[in-house]
This record gives structure tokens, sequence and C-alpha cells, in this order.
């Protein structure tokens, strides 16, 4: 019989250690390091932007290998937008938006190379354009919590049991705003829990999170990442942990709030369905690449991919009547020692001989339209 | 088997599974004595009647009471009141060495395939179990038998030597239907499949079962929150909110004509993966209510848009609308 691959020897895996553990100590000195801000300020690619990922290789370096989970992802959020990012679960949409918070855990999940450019606002009114990915982590409270602002899934566990939502609420604003009396705090986090449409602040201002439903929980949690003003927002399914009526009134809250906050929103989801609905730009990820990329009408009406395609097709929709469904076969493949050739090539069905060369460039179809598929190498447009 | 079986009025033969005014109470208080002084009730007076070979969908919100029905429609939990009728018997009040020959003919598939595994056994191991326990074929084909039923639910053979932390969730989600299904069930409670799954692999798991319903002329109790995955599937349709079924009837006729506020709010609120399509949306204002402390009268009354006076007072009559199609709302008059 073949050489089991789920399993590694001893020798393997030390071999495996003493390789991550030399990775991980260049990587974990360049993050704690002292660094001048000239270090770090680069120029945007492109002005309308406030953020662009380029290139961003985020790696998590385990006992059994690499594990490639976010393998050269490149996408821009233009200003006041929202970006969903698609894709299924262990695909990388997570370890991205943690790449551009500097959330991730140390020292096995270390962003390797690429860079993520964020135009930030200084309160005196200036522009700056900080290369998130190479500040060190000392300097990262410029940004972290204060310009880019993270609503995660979990409602319930996000929140601190031991602490009222004031107190959690007021934090926020000591820390972005060290000058402020706590009269002008309580003030600010009334306003903000109004703002989310909490219907009497007073009372969730002086109460605990277990006091709370999770749709509540969820509108305190996006009120302390408005409390700072920020110009992005990240929500990292921010309704996966909520019933449909519930996910209804936060998604029409967050619509709300990007026009009153004038900033961009990147969404993260699984649900196609939200993403159509509350998505300019669509990013579609699958293995820790994206695979696809474009406005919400190209990617919906004109999907090129065929894990787009199979995506859209497997989900049951309340117009459709079919007796099956189409499915894509097998698996999302093992994150560790991925092929060279295209990810999606044991599950497409439209497989070519190019597909088992080099991994697909991303192809452009129109000026917001990009696919990384053999299918459409030559002859764009003519499929 | 039981020797007094009771004569059951109003027996309907075409029915596998009768529920009527089943209701479920779990004690939250006691005095020191044991007596028990706060009640909540998750099911409060269902009622339905499902026919054989069919799929009845039920679909609520967390809390709702769905899973505590499929429970107790097992007999996983004791029902407080009311009857199950299955297969013609009531079951009810079957001791649990009756329950053994009829759980041979209903089973469960549960929500967590990484939880309702066994770490220590091989697939193999979790499959011949039943089937040797309840003698479904001779001890010397169980090995076959097993074979054959892994390739039904597209295993392949080789996973029988394996173990459950070896597959993914769909993968093991597959062992869990070949599991329910090793012993010839009649009636399968699905307690929301899929809802842990990705959509490409809840597609694969959608289809498998209901390529095995065709095959086998299974039974489906479907509980899902997933809308659109209940309407691919079923036939019947029942909407749970707070414990009590708010409305039921047959797919067609709950999807193009909804007739209680809540259904048609639920409705509105599911997200469409098309971009051209924008919804009259209905918001519900403010959250479930605890079901500890449901509110009185009609239960839906604090967050109905049309809430009357009368909703407040007086709980509505659970009434058929004609073609089956059954709801509670004062407003339909």
């Amino acid at each position: 019989m073949a050489k089991n691959k789920n399993y590694l020897s001893g020798k393997e895996i030390r071999a495996i250690a003493k390789e991550n553990a030399k990775v991980m100590k260049r990587l974990e000195a360049e993050k704690y390091r002292k660094a001048d801000e000239s270090e770090y300020l680069t120029e945007m690619r492109d002005s309308k932007n406030i953020l662009e990922i380029d290139k961003l290789h985020t790696y998590f370096f385990t006992e059994q290998g690499v594990v490639k989970a976010v393998n050269g992802v490149s996408f821009d959020i233009p200003k006041n937008a929202t970006v969903g990012v698609a894709g299924e679960s262990g695909c990388g949409k997570s370890v991205t938006s943690m790449s551009v918070m500097r959330l991730l855990q140390g020292p096995t999940g270390q962003i390797y190379s690429g860079e993520i450019r964020f135009n930030a606002k200084e309160k005196s009114g200036e522009e700056k354009v900080y290369d998130i990915a190479k500040m060190p982590i000392r300097d990262i409270h410029k940004i972290r919590g204060n310009q880019i602002a993270m609503i995660f899934q979990e409602p319930m566990t996000s929140l601190n049991p031991v602490f009222t939502i004031g107190q959690q609420l007021d934090e926020v604003t000591f820390i972005h705003n060290p000058d402020a009396s706590k009269e002008q705090a309580k003030e600010k986090s009334i306003e903000m829990l109004n703002l989310v449409g909490i219907a009497m602040p007073e009372r969730v201002y002086n109460s605990f999170p277990h006091e709370l439903s999770g749709g509540m929980r969820q509108r305190v949690m996006i009120s302390m990442a408005l409390a700072s003003d920020p110009r992005l927002i990240i929500a990292d399914e921010p309704t996966t942990a909520l019933d449909v009526t519930i996910q209804a009134q936060i998604l029409d809250l967050l619509r709300d709030l990007k026009t009153k906050i004038d900033g961009s929103i990147m969404l993260i989801t699984h649900d196609l369905g939200i993403i159509a609905e509350m998505a300019d730009y669509v990013v579609v990820m699958y293995a820790g690449r994206v695979i696809e990329k474009g406005t919400v009408d190209e990617i919906f009406h004109n999907p090129m991919h065929p894990y787009t395609i199979g995506l859209q097709k497997s989900k049951p929709t309340l117009n459709s009547d079919s007796d099956t469904l189409f499915n894509i076969p097998g698996n999302v493949p093992n994150p560790i020692n991925m092929p060279d050739y295209c990810y999606f090539k044991e599950r497409c069905a439209q497989c070519t001989k190019k597909c088992s060369g080099e991994y697909p460039e991303m192809i452009q179809v129109s000026p917001t339209h990009f696919v990384a598929c053999h299918l459409y190498d030559e002859g764009q447009n003519d499929d | 088997m039981m020797t007094d079986e009771k004569k059951i009025e109003n027996f309907d033969p075409q029915a596998i599974l009768e529920v009527r005014n089943l209701r479920k109470c779990f004690p939250i208080k006691k005095t020191f004595f044991g007596k028990v002084t706060q009640e909540l009730i998750a099911v409060d007076d269902v009622s339905f009647k499902l026919n054989a070979g069919e799929t009845l969908g039920i679909v609520g919100e967390s809390g709702c009471g769905k899973t505590t029905l499929g429970r107790a429609i097992l007999k996983l939990h004791q029902p407080t009141s009311g009857r199950i009728i299955f297969e013609g018997k009531d079951i009810t009040d079957y001791k649990s060495a009756d329950m053994r020959e009829i759980r041979k003919k209903m089973q469960i598939i549960f929500q967590d395939p990484y939880s309702s595994l066994p770490p220590r056994s091989t697939v193999g191991g979790i499959l011949s179990e039943p089937v040797s326990v309840h003698k479904i074929v001779p001890q010397n084909q169980v090995k076959e038998y097993v074979l054959d039923l892994m390739e039904k639910c597209g295993l392949r053979d080789y996973y029988y030597e394996r173990y459950p932390h070896e597959f993914s969730g769909g993968q093991r989600q597959r062992i869990c239907i070949a599991r329910a299904l090793s012993v010839n069930p009649k009636l399968v409670i699905c307690d929301e499949p899929v809802s842990a799954l990705d959509v490409s692999i809840q597609a694969q798991i959608i289809n498998l079962l209901k390529k095995l319903q065709q095959d086998m002329n299974l039974t489906y109790v479907f509980i899902s929150h997933d809308l659109s995955v209940v309407k691919f599937i079923s036939d019947k349709i029942g909407v749970m909110y707070l414990g009590s079924m708010v409305e039921f009837g047959s797919k067609e006729d709950i999807f193009s004509n909804p007739l209680h506020p809540y259904t048609q709010a639920l409705f509105s609120a599911i997200p469409q993966p098309d971009p051209d399509i924008k919804m009259n949306r209905i918001i519900l204002k403010g959250d479930i209510p605890s079901p500890a402390n449901p509110p009185k009268g009609c239960r839906f009354h604090t967050r109905c848009p049309h809430a009357k006076d009368i909703c407040k007072e007086v709980t509505p009559e659970y009434k058929d609308y004609g073609n089956g199609h059954c709801a509670a709302c004062h407003l339909l008059g």
C-alpha cells in the first residue's frame, strides 16, 4: 500500500518544525521591531480606493506543514463601497480580514509577503497611506479599531461578560481619545447605541451582555465598531449566528449606516443572497485564492469561473422549481501541500488539457471583471 | 408488544404519522419538595398528519421548538400531553422495551456530524451495530449489507476500516445518513442535517436525501431554519413560532399564498442571490420573546405589523382555510 499521506513520521515532523522555526523567528522579529513611520508609508495605486490588498500571502506554520491560507490575494476596496467576499469555509476569507487587522495568532500565523495599503485620515485631516503588512505591531493602534473597525461573527463570545455594555463602549472612546471625560464618553456611547436602533439606550448602557438577545448584542458590537468613526468596517459573517428575521434587521441597519458614516464596508459571508443584496463589488475566493472578482451584476449575471457558476446553481432559491440541485462533486482540497495546477481541477466539469499545467493567471474580461481560469485564456470574451 | 391496544378515533389509514395536540413542557423552577412552579412550554398544541412517502418541512427561528417537536415524535422526550400515532398505533404511552421495535422504523439524523459519531469506532463498526442489534440480516451477511448501504450513500468501500475523524463534514453526514438508514426505517427525522455544511456540500447531501427517499420510499420530517432548503425538499410545510404551529399546508399553498403575517415576514427576510430582485421587505421589529414567559394572546402580537386589540387578549384558533391549509391568526376572520 502506498504511504499514507495523512501521517508523518517523527523525523519528518522535526524537520518541518526546524524549518518553520527559522521563518517564524524572522517574521516575529520583524513584527516586533521598532520602525520609523517613513518605513511603511507608501502610495496608493488608485486614489479612489481606501484599501488595496496586493498579492497577500498569509501562512500558518503548523507541525504538519505550511498552510497557505491566503495565497496571493489581490483586490481593492473603493471609497464608499461595499465589497462582498464570498467563499466556503476554509477558503481564507476570514484570514484575509484578520491580516488586514493584524490579528493573526502568532507565531504560527504570519503575513509572509504582500502589501496591504490603507488610506488613513489623520485627525488633522491629512491623508496618509500606510502599508499595514509592513507596520510593526506597536504602531498598529494608529489604524486598528480607529480607522478600521471589525464586527465579528459571534456576538455571544466577542463581548466581555464581566463588564457592562457601557463600560465596554466607553473604553473605545477613552482609548482613541484619552482626554475625554466620563460624561463625554457616556454621551458618545449612548449616541452610538441610538444610532444602531436600540430602543432604550440608557438601560442597555447599564446592562451586562448576558441580559441581551443575539440581535441586540450584534447591534452593540456594531455600535462599538462605529464609536471611533472608522473609514472601513470589516464585517466578518455578521449575521451567521442570527435568525432570518433578525438578520434582515441587521442588514438593513448596516445598509443604513454606510450612508450615514460615509465609509466602506468589507462584508465577509458565505451566503450569496446577502452579497447580492448588500455588495457593490464581489470577490469570490476558493482555497486561499481569488478566483473571480467583479461588480455584483457581473458576478451574478455573467459568472465565468466554473466554481462561481456551480456555487450559484447549488443554492436552492425560493423562485426556482427544479427537481435536483446542481452539485459540485468532491471536497475542498487539503490546505497542506496544495498542487501547482488549478485548485479546482478535481471538481471541475469543464477541464481542459491546460488545467494540469500552471495555476491560471487573473484574466481581465471587462474593466472591472477578472477571472482566474484557463477557459478564458485567449480570445477573451468569446466563451 | 402491548396487548391492550386502544382504539384510535378518527384514524386516517393513509397517514403514517399523526400528531394530535402534542405538548411538551420543561420544568425550569421547582420548590424544595420538587413541585414545579414555572414551566417552559417548548411545544404547545401541535397537530398534523403526514402520509407515507411525503416530506414535511418544519421551519422556524431558534427557540421555536422545532427540534423538541422532532425529538418528541421519536419519544426521545416524553410528551407532556397529546398523542403520537405511528402506523396506526398510538405510541405515546409505550414503554422503552416496546419502543425498541418502533425505533427500527423511525430514525433521526442530527445536525452536527462532528459530535454525533463515536470517535473510537470505525465506520464499519458504526454501521454494523444497528444492523446486528436489530437483526436486520443474518450475522454472516452483515458486512455485505453494510458495504451495499455505504455504496448507496456515496461512501467508498475502503472507508469501512476508517475512523470518523478522517472525514470531512459532508462525508460524516453521509455516514450519519447511512447509520439512520441501516435499519430500513419508514420515517426519518432530519434535524437540520445540512446547516453545518458548506453550500456546495449542502447540495450533495440534499440530493442524496432526495434520491434515497425515492429508492427506499422514506417519509421525512425535515427540520430546518433555511426556507429555501425546506422549499426544495418538502411536500408539506409547517411554520412554527414560539412553540406553536402558526401555519401548515402544502408547499404550493404556503409559498403562493402565505396566510400568517409571520410566514409572510419570514419569506421576505431571506436574501435572494440575485441583485435585480428588490423585495418589498417586511422587517419585523424587536426580538423573539422568551419562551419561558410568552406573551398573552397571540404569541406573535408583539412583533406583528397588523396587530389588533383582540390579538393581545385572545389566543387565535388554529383553523383550516381549505385544502388542509391551516393557520392561527385573528386577521383571517
